[in-house]
């Protein structure tokens, strides 16, 4: 009950953070950035917080869960942003916003979380679909790292530290949506007798997965293109939420 | 051979892979393709490849499918066998680096991955959604008997016979009991003592080489009294622990890869940087818009990790 009511509060106070410390670093107000960065980040932590003291587990499935645990995994890579000799306020502001937005749709959506499958304290379904989350959010912030990056004439430096930190978290991103992949065969193995099934969820982490390592094997011509780098590295993140979104809206509303 | 290791080639290989999956996705949505579908799960792809031409126009067009998403990949792996052989492997010989040899090591496991991918549709035999009652046997490939002895169902009856969607929202933990709901089998061989064991969800019976699997319980209505079966999944892929070997050594592979991605100074990354950036300026200072001077460029020059 009382994780439930903190839950609640916290989602509140959550979506206002996001959006106020987008606000304030889209206008130039670091230090008010910083101060709400850190409050946001702590109703994070909270609203994630009561949704593992209702669950007994870490977030797993659903749209309450899921989508607020991407945006807790956007707020602490934003707010990672804003800090260090590397930071940079436009790609901090970009993943604030995107963390708001995936707090938007749990406005219209039942904010409760997961019925308790009794699949879900099996290990390897777990860590399927925690390790699926990780990977999406950073997939998701390696693509707003991809479109954030300024043209060539606008600052090379700048430039050249989001490519960087863009191609990373796809590295990273990619390597832990093969954790989550290997999990989900085995899972799949013990529990339908095979590790492959032929249905579009299959095929969809597929093409995820492929989308990541066409980016990864650009050829040179192309990858010298700035534009064409940009589609390559943004297109399995977004690819990626874009396709998780959609499953999850439509089995909350269906 | 150079041709056949080009990062373009991978690029064109990996754009037919991915039309394929996307216009599979498609097909797993629409009717009557979506209805055809999960019979590629019910047997070894090869035995339902084989009839899937000579029945239903649906089943036909995933046939059709399947062989061009089978083509394109067979495209890849050509590709990714070539890169291993003119690429990575003469790369070893000047000054290896770990870096080389884990990229190496990520391509040979690749096409270990895929391997196992092509056991698992070609070797053995499958048979998935076996229905037994209580009594009920089947007969399987190589003259052995799988009989259904007992199926113990502690909880309600009415949770069976959902849909997926329901059943994720009605077998929560406290009302299906995972460690008590259990089928007891038996295998009679056609030589050899005969076997037993005991099935749970998620906790298959392995024996000979078989793997023998509870998906779910069914609820059987016809008679008097209903009657609660086992739905089976029984399967012989001789290479499944080589592809679970080969994948889990890709991923910790991978894995130090991102590790290394992540080093700050002197990584290879920024070595990826510098060069196209160079390339950048190399076209930009030519005054050609776009990939005009692109013929410039070193044909075997790499974007790798």
């Amino acid at each position: 009950m009382y994780a439930s009511w903190l839950g609640e509060v916290s989602f509140w106070i959550f979506l206002g953070g996001a959006a106020a410390t987008a606000s304030a670093l889209a206008l130039g107000r670091r230090c008010l950035a910083i101060v709400m960065g850190w409050l946001s980040l702590a109703a994070a932590l909270a609203m994630v917080g009561s949704i593992c003291a209702q669950t007994g587990r870490l977030p797993l499935s659903g749209a309450f869960e899921s989508l607020g645990y991407i945006a807790f995994a956007l707020a602490v890579l934003a707010l990672a942003s804003q800090f260090g000799a590397t930071a940079r306020s436009s790609l901090a502001a970009v993943a604030w916003v995107a963390a708001a937005l995936m707090l938007v749709i749990l406005i219209w959506v039942p904010r409760q979380v997961n019925p308790d499958w009794f699949i879900y304290q099996y290990a390897w379904n777990r860590s399927f679909f925690f390790c699926r989350l990780t990977a999406m959010s950073l997939l998701f912030y390696s693509a707003l790292a991809a479109l954030s990056w300024p043209g060539p004439e606008q600052g090379a430096q700048a430039r050249r530290q989001l490519v960087l930190r863009s191609r990373r978290f796809l590295i990273a991103g990619t390597a832990l949506f093969l954790v989550g992949e290997v999990s989900g065969f085995y899972w799949c193995l013990t529990w339908r007798g095979d590790y492959w099934l032929w249905n579009r969820n299959f095929l969809e982490s597929t093409l995820i997965f492929l989308l990541a390592t066409a980016a990864l094997h650009l050829p040179p011509k192309l990858a010298a293109h700035p534009k064409a780098l940009r589609l390559a590295y943004s297109l399995p993140g977004l690819l990626a939420v874009s396709a998780y979104l959609v499953h999850q809206i439509t089995e909350a509303f269906l | 051979m150079n041709r056949m290791s080009s990062l373009t080639l991978t690029l064109y290989a990996l754009g037919a892979v991915l039309i394929c999956l996307a216009a599979g996705m498609v097909l797993a949505q629409v009717k009557p393709y979506s209805a055809a579908m999960p019979s590629m799960d019910h047997q070894l792809i090869l035995d339902w490849l084989l009839t899937a031409f000579s029945g239903e126009p649906a089943a036909a067009v995933l046939g059709v499918w399947f062989l061009a998403l089978c083509a394109s990949v067979g495209l890849l792996v050509l590709n990714l066998c070539a890169c291993t052989l003119t690429k990575l492997l003469p790369r070893l010989r000047n000054g290896a680096r770990t870096h080389s040899w884990l990229l190496l090591l990520a391509h040979v496991l690749m096409i270990l991955i895929l391997l196992g991918h092509l056991s698992q549709m070609t070797l053995g035999f499958k048979q998935e959604g076996i229905k037994l009652l209580p009594g009920q046997s089947k007969e399987l490939p190589g003259g052995i008997s799988l009989t259904v002895d007992v199926v113990d169902f502690e909880d309600d009856p009415g949770l069976l016979n959902l849909t997926y969607r329901q059943a994720r929202r009605a077998h929560t933990a406290s009302a299906f009991n995972r460690q008590k709901n259990l089928a007891r089998i038996s295998l009679s061989p056609r030589e050899g003592p005969d076997m037993a064991g005991e099935l749970r969800i998620l906790e298959p019976f392995l024996a000979d080489g078989l793997r023998i699997t509870l998906s779910d319980f069914f609820r059987d209505d016809s008679g008097a009294k209903p009657r609660v079966g086992a739905v089976i999944t029984v399967v012989h892929n001789p290479l499944a622990n080589l592809f679970f070997a080969a994948y889990l050594a890709w991923i910790t592979v991978y894995l130090i890869l991102a590790f290394q991605a992540f080093i700050p100074n002197g990584s290879s990354i920024t070595n990826v940087y510098e060069s196209l950036s160079a390339t950048w300026r190399k076209l930009s200072a030519s005054k050609a818009p776009g990939l005009a001077r692109c013929s410039e460029l070193p044909e075997n020059e790499e974007h790798k990790i």
